[in-house]
């Protein structure tokens, strides 16, 4: 979902154009989509592989390609925080000075005239609905997000400290009386607003730049399941100057090495006296001859060019230094082409991107605040287990769990690897991964260390995931089986060989207790009339999850 | 006093150390120059270069043209052979490349978005060594006639750089065989001086950088050769001394470097003028080149913003013609490509609290100078 207005398009299409950068005009076309703002969508059937866009790495904005790069460098400030304050010194003090405002100006942070929020500054009577979901329990993304609030705080620092520096004007959004706590509350938010915006379309380019947005790539819709898109990067570049391969910096270092070595191994040479002789200077003539490009490299015009995109496509770029839209798919005229922000659930899409889908796949049901509740109302009798669980067997497991997944991975990799291409940062972008961009939401890949309960949940198709399973099993096993695997306690070589008894299918006894924890899950209830887009991502994710318990059932 | 035997270098470009080979080049000999090798691979290595010295294929002493295949873009061809490599002496603090020509330590520490802002000890320094880069310039700029050769002014440059304890920095820079650029006509930059003799009509620049205490200073002007020139060519080297003036106007504390393009630009334009895009502005100061690049084309989005302390470089070359370049087989020499000539300027500015400060400034005094354009 691109939050940006339709007449903004020609001055992004003359960006591209300007930033001698490719957008496939003879194929797809920007205009309004059914998923709300704007989309991109084929204007003929294109085959898969169709370069869709090209943008060069000069014309993505990143910190350090923005105005005031060596200031953002001095400062020491990085990620995602220096593409906010880059982002607003451009669009609110060099506007149209600088030549990445035609592009920037189209980034908008209001949806409607009211500021385009993440969930954590809406309102409480928004919030409140939102209460139990994933998005609260699993991403407590309805909490402060520190990152943007100490963000703000450097960023009316710094501002301040450049102006008393050297005159730089302070953006409005820094300029204000500190003592006035009204103030600070509404540039505040307007700050969240833009982060929130800037957050939900950068893309991880490599690893000089960092995230960056790069114009009509962020326009591509999401698509839970079927992404039609990839986004291509270089990743692995000189992290001084960006450049790919042998750059100056690596020249360098080769050289100070080898210089280095000479000295260290100091070859005592006889003496030379007499000449060269001529049969070696007739050899270097012969070897200079061929290379000496005396007839000039003239880019010679193919005639029997066709309409494709790469005849269209500006010529001398150099592809390693651009980031690119690929299609994975082939797609039919008229389709909206989609790409993939990576597999996320509506909490995570809300949080982060501001958007749910319905029925989303990725969906989950969390259930520990439910299981513990459950534990605790019945410890008389599964108390001891639920201790042991808490204690012992979690981190048991927790390990023995990765060592196993980690050995499937390896055997996917090698898979992957014989496609051969490993160098290409394929990237599900947005940015799906940079963990710079919002550390309470990367709880979704890694359960958090030391909480027995954490990363506990139904799956979409209303299954429980290991964790839930394993605990399920050991709470309805049968005493003797429990007695069995209790002769393991303290050993934890040999309760490891025990836990695949925690994988079993499971029991009449399990399904009644799980049944009976999903009875548990409240959620707020919706007011009837679902007006705000709010409300209506509310509604979405909520029903999604409804329908998870639903399957239980 | 004593008299100090000077070391004897190895004269591969590539090389540059202190060697006791009697190693030589037998054409050399033959042509009466007498330079050393350390052995046969320091000659292989710096075999491209070196070979500019010797006379062309008829072993005559005649100026000749050593790229006969090379589809020059106008009438200006190189004349060689390149007159032996310049000696500086021992006492005088060099930069690193003046060994070997790789400038490490700069190509090191230059981080793209990294750009010094010098104190005020060091500030004293640039200062002295744009002092010097400025009277060398009007020293060579003096003797500029119809009749002198580019190689000639290069003698004057380098004797009056080491005259004033100064290394002339564009000396083996990469392998720059020359100790100033002079740049003739369609030659947009990076001229090698050779044999070539300046004639009534034809305009030159000549870049002078040089390094003092260990700062570079870096300067260039276009000049006339005689009186009589082409009403198009008073026209662009006035627009391109315009251009550079107009953007120094610019420079203050909070400008970003990206809006000087536009300004040089839309002088240049308005004056039927293109503007080179593969050169660009540069810092200067501790290193010969680093931080910022100051592109000199309109619209660009160079990074960066003035900040008091920081020096660098402006030098727009503006193009009668298009603004495509291409280079020469020399790998150095630059030129139009559609062979109409080429005029630039160039200053190394320092930021203060509320300006500008150009600090290789002309004086009364200086050479050159603008005409007024021919209606």
């Amino acid at each position: 979902m691109s939050n940006t207005d339709s007449s903004d398009t020609d001055d992004i299409l003359t960006f591209v154009l300007e930033s001698k950068g490719f957008f496939h005009t003879a194929g797809c076309e920007i205009r309004r989509s059914d998923y709300g703002g704007l989309g991109v969508f084929a204007l003929k059937d294109l085959k898969e592989d169709t370069v869709l866009l090209r943008i060069p790495k000069s014309s993505v904005f990143t910190a350090e390609n923005s105005s005031i790069a060596n200031l953002l460098v001095d400062s020491e400030v990085k990620g995602m925080l220096a593409l906010n304050i880059a982002y607003i010194y451009e669009v609110f003090i060099f506007q149209v000075e600088s030549h990445w405002y035609k592009y920037l100006k189209s980034i908008s942070h209001r949806q409607n005239g009211s500021l385009y929020l993440p969930p954590a500054y809406w309102e409480d009577n928004e919030k409140i609905l939102l209460k139990n979901t994933a998005l609260d329990v699993v991403f407590e993304a309805l909490s402060p997000q520190e990152e943007i609030e100490n963000g703000f705080k450097v960023g009316i620092a710094l501002s301040r400290k450049w102006n008393e520096e050297f005159g730089l004007k302070i953006p409005y959004l820094f300029d204000f009386n500190l003592e006035d706590q009204k103030q600070v509350s509404s540039n505040f938010k307007e700050f969240a607003a833009i982060a929130f915006a800037i957050s939900s379309r950068v893309f991880e380019i490599d690893n000089y730049h960092d995230s960056g947005l790069v114009a009509i790539a962020d326009l591509f819709n999401h698509h839970a399941t079927r992404p039609d898109v990839r986004f291509e990067s270089m990743y692995d570049v000189c992290d001084m100057c960006g450049e790919l391969g042998d750059c100056k910096h690596v020249i360098a270092e080769t050289k100070a090495l080898d210089m280095e070595m000479e000295q260290r191994t100091q070859r005592i040479t006889p003496r030379e006296t007499g000449t060269i002789s001529l049969s070696v200077i007739e050899e270097l003539e012969r070897e200079l001859d061929p290379s000496d490009s005396e007839s000039v490299e003239e880019t010679v015009s193919d005639e029997n060019a066709e309409e494709t995109p790469e005849a269209i496509m500006p010529k001398n770029i150099d592809t390693d230094e651009c980031v690119d839209i690929i299609l994975s798919n082939d797609v039919k005229a008229g389709e909206e082409i989609f790409n993939s922000y990576g597999d996320h659930s509506n909490s995570y899409l809300l949080a982060r991107y501001g958007f749910c889908i319905e029925d989303n796949p990725h969906d989950v049901v969390d259930l520990s605040e439910e299981l513990v509740e459950y534990g605790q109302k019945n410890s008389k009798r599964i108390g001891d287990r639920m201790e042991w669980w808490e204690d012992e067997v979690h981190a048991v497991y927790k390990e023995w769990y990765e060592a196993t997944r980690e050995e499937s991975e390896e055997e996917e990799e090698e898979e992957e690897g014989e496609e051969g291409e490993e160098e290409e940062n394929e990237n599900e972008s947005p940015a799906s991964d940079s963990d710079s961009t919002s550390s309470e939401l990367s709880s979704e890949e890694t359960p958090e260390e030391n909480d027995a309960w954490g990363y506990v949940h139904l799956k979409h198709s209303g299954k429980p995931n290991d964790v839930l399973l394993a605990i399920l099993n050991l709470l309805t096993m049968s005493p003797s089986m429990y007695k069995n695997l209790s002769s393991a306690r303290g050993d934890v070589e040999k309760l490891a060989k025990k836990l695949p008894l925690l994988e079993a299918k499971l029991s009449g006894d399990g399904k009644r207790l799980l049944k009976q924890i999903c009875a548990a899950k409240k959620y707020a209830k919706l007011p009837s009339d679902l007006k705000t887009y709010n409300l209506q991502q509310i509604e979405l994710l909520i029903n999604s999850e409804k329908q998870i318990l639903n399957r239980v059932r | 006093m004593q008299e100090k035997i000077a070391n004897v270098r190895c004269s591969s470009l590539q090389c540059g150390k202190v060697t006791d080979s009697m190693l030589k080049c037998p054409i050399c000999l033959k042509q009466g120059i007498e330079e050393v090798f350390c052995g046969e691979s320091c000659f292989k290595d710096g075999y491209k270069q070196h070979k500019a010295l010797h006379y062309g294929t008829d072993g005559s002493g005649e100026v000749y043209d050593p790229f006969p295949k090379f589809k020059y873009t106008g009438k200006l061809k190189a004349q060689y052979p390149l007159s032996p490599k310049r000696q500086v002496p021992d006492e005088i603090e060099k930069p690193d490349w003046a060994e070997n020509g790789l400038p490490i330590i700069e190509q090191r520490n230059d981080r793209t978005n990294k750009i010094p802002v010098y104190n005020k000890e060091q500030i004293k320094r640039i200062r002295k060594a744009c002092a010097l880069g400025r009277e060398v310039l009007d020293v060579a700029a003096a003797a500029v006639r119809p009749g002198i050769t580019t190689d000639e002014i290069d003698e004057i440059v380098h004797n009056e750089t080491i005259k004033r304890g100064a290394y002339p920095s564009p000396l083996n820079y990469y392998n720059f065989p020359k100790s100033v650029c002079t740049s003739v006509n369609e030659i947009i930059c990076h001229g090698v001086p050779d044999k070539y003799v300046l004639k009534e009509g034809d305009i030159v620049n000549l870049d002078v950088s040089l390094y003092y205490q260990g700062m570079h200073a870096d300067l260039n002007e276009t000049y006339y050769v005689g009186e009589t020139i082409a009403k198009d060519v008073i026209n662009t080297v006035e627009t391109a001394r315009e251009c550079l003036k107009l953007a120094i106007k610019m420079c203050k504390p909070g400008v970003t470097f990206q809006s000087l393009g536009d300004c040089i630009e839309k002088h240049s334009k308005s004056n039927k003028c293109s503007v080179v895009r593969t050169y660009c502005g540069h810092g200067v100061g501790e290193f010969f080149h680093c931080a910022p690049s100051i592109p000199h084309y309109a619209n660009n989005r160079t990074p960066g913003v003035m900040k008091p302390g920081m020096v660098f470089t402006i030098e727009p070359m503006i193009n009668e013609g298009v603004w495509q370049d291409i280079t020469w087989p020399d790998d150095w020499t630059s030129s139009t490509k559609d062979g109409k000539v080429s005029a630039q300027f160039e200053q190394t500015l320092l930021v203060t609290e509320n300006g500008v400060e150009v600090l290789t400034a002309r004086n009364k005094k200086s050479p050159g100078g603008p005409r007024n354009r021919i209606k």
